[in-house]
């Protein structure tokens, strides 16, 4: 059971990565590490439940799918920043309060 | 057809050696690209840290995985380097991380994600009961397995995630279209 504090620090290094950031590429990093972490922590609990109902292989599944989502949710990341650098010239969060005044 | 993962506890030394050694790289990895202020050292730390994912994919038995961690992670490595040297934030001098922001707040964010650790460790310290007679390997899914489970139980599920993928492929294209006429870049002031 030691071996879920290994997703759980890396859910924890990817919080603090999102919060210290204050570019929309640099929260993407952190947020693809977040995702690797759910991925591992699905398939470290299949891998630690199986049983004769086959957990780990569900587990397997939900890893690909969160993969999966973990590479649209950059992909839309990505275009949104090429969004604001068109118009903006910076993706500087703190800088971008377009709705304030 | 199944076959044996060298599962953390099941007394395979050489697995659980391969796990740790894999988890510390992971662990480091993530900390540097969480923490790091230029672009091309978080692209670099994302693409260990991806490949060392991919690495406890293995001694867990999810090949599959591993090779789908290892291609996306890579590909996600390089998209990162190329957009933070567009936008001008390879350097460590132009910054990801907050300008100005002390040494306090990057202790206090660190506590958080400490915390945020600590809850999901300790919430999830229940969630798994391994039932492997120590010292004998584990049964795992093999890639017949999973692609016959992820059609027959989880075909619903595939479509919305292929659906899903072809939408944010539009709109990524549409978001990111090239500059008009329309989209002048404002003048900020200062």
């Amino acid at each position: 059971m030691s071996s879920i504090i290994v997703p759980a620090i890396l859910a924890g290094l990817a919080v603090a990565g999102i919060l210290t950031k204050r570019t929309l590429l640099g929260m993407a990093a952190s947020i693809q590490i977040l995702f690797m972490a759910v991925a591992l922590f699905l398939v470290l609990v299949g891998a630690l439940s199986l049983d004769s109902a086959g957990t780990g292989v569900h587990a397997h599944a939900g890893g690909f799918f969160i993969t999966t989502i973990g590479v649209a949710q950059l992909v839309t990341l990505f275009a949104l920043a090429v969004r604001l650098f068109y118009h903006k010239r910076k993706i500087n969060l703190s800088e971008l309060r377009t709705l304030k005044h | 057809m199944g076959h044996y993962a060298a599962v953390p506890g099941s007394g395979e030394p050489l697995g659980m050696a391969i796990f740790w050694v894999c988890s510390v790289v992971a662990m480091m990895s993530a900390a540097v690209a969480a923490f790091s202020a230029g672009g091309r050292t978080v692209a670099f730390a994302l693409w260990c840290a991806g490949l060392a994912v991919g690495g406890i994919f293995l001694t867990l038995g999810a090949e599959a995985l591993a090779v789908v961690q290892a291609v996306i992670s890579t590909l996600v490595a390089l998209s990162f380097l190329f957009h933070s040297t567009l936008f001008g934030e390879g350097c460590a001098e132009d910054g990801l991380r907050a300008r100005g922001s002390t040494g306090i707040k990057i202790v206090l964010f660190s506590c958080l994600g400490a915390a945020v650790s600590g809850a999901i460790f300790f919430a999830a310290s229940g969630l798994a009961q391994s039932s492997a007679a120590p010292g004998t390997g584990r049964i795992f899914a093999d890639i017949h397995e999973l692609g016959t489970v992820l059609v027959s139980r989880h075909m619903m599920s595939v479509v919305i995630v292929g659906l899903a993928l072809f939408l944010v492929l539009i709109g990524a294209g549409v978001v990111a279209r090239p500059e008009s006429e329309n989209d002048e870049p404002s003048e900020e002031a200062g």
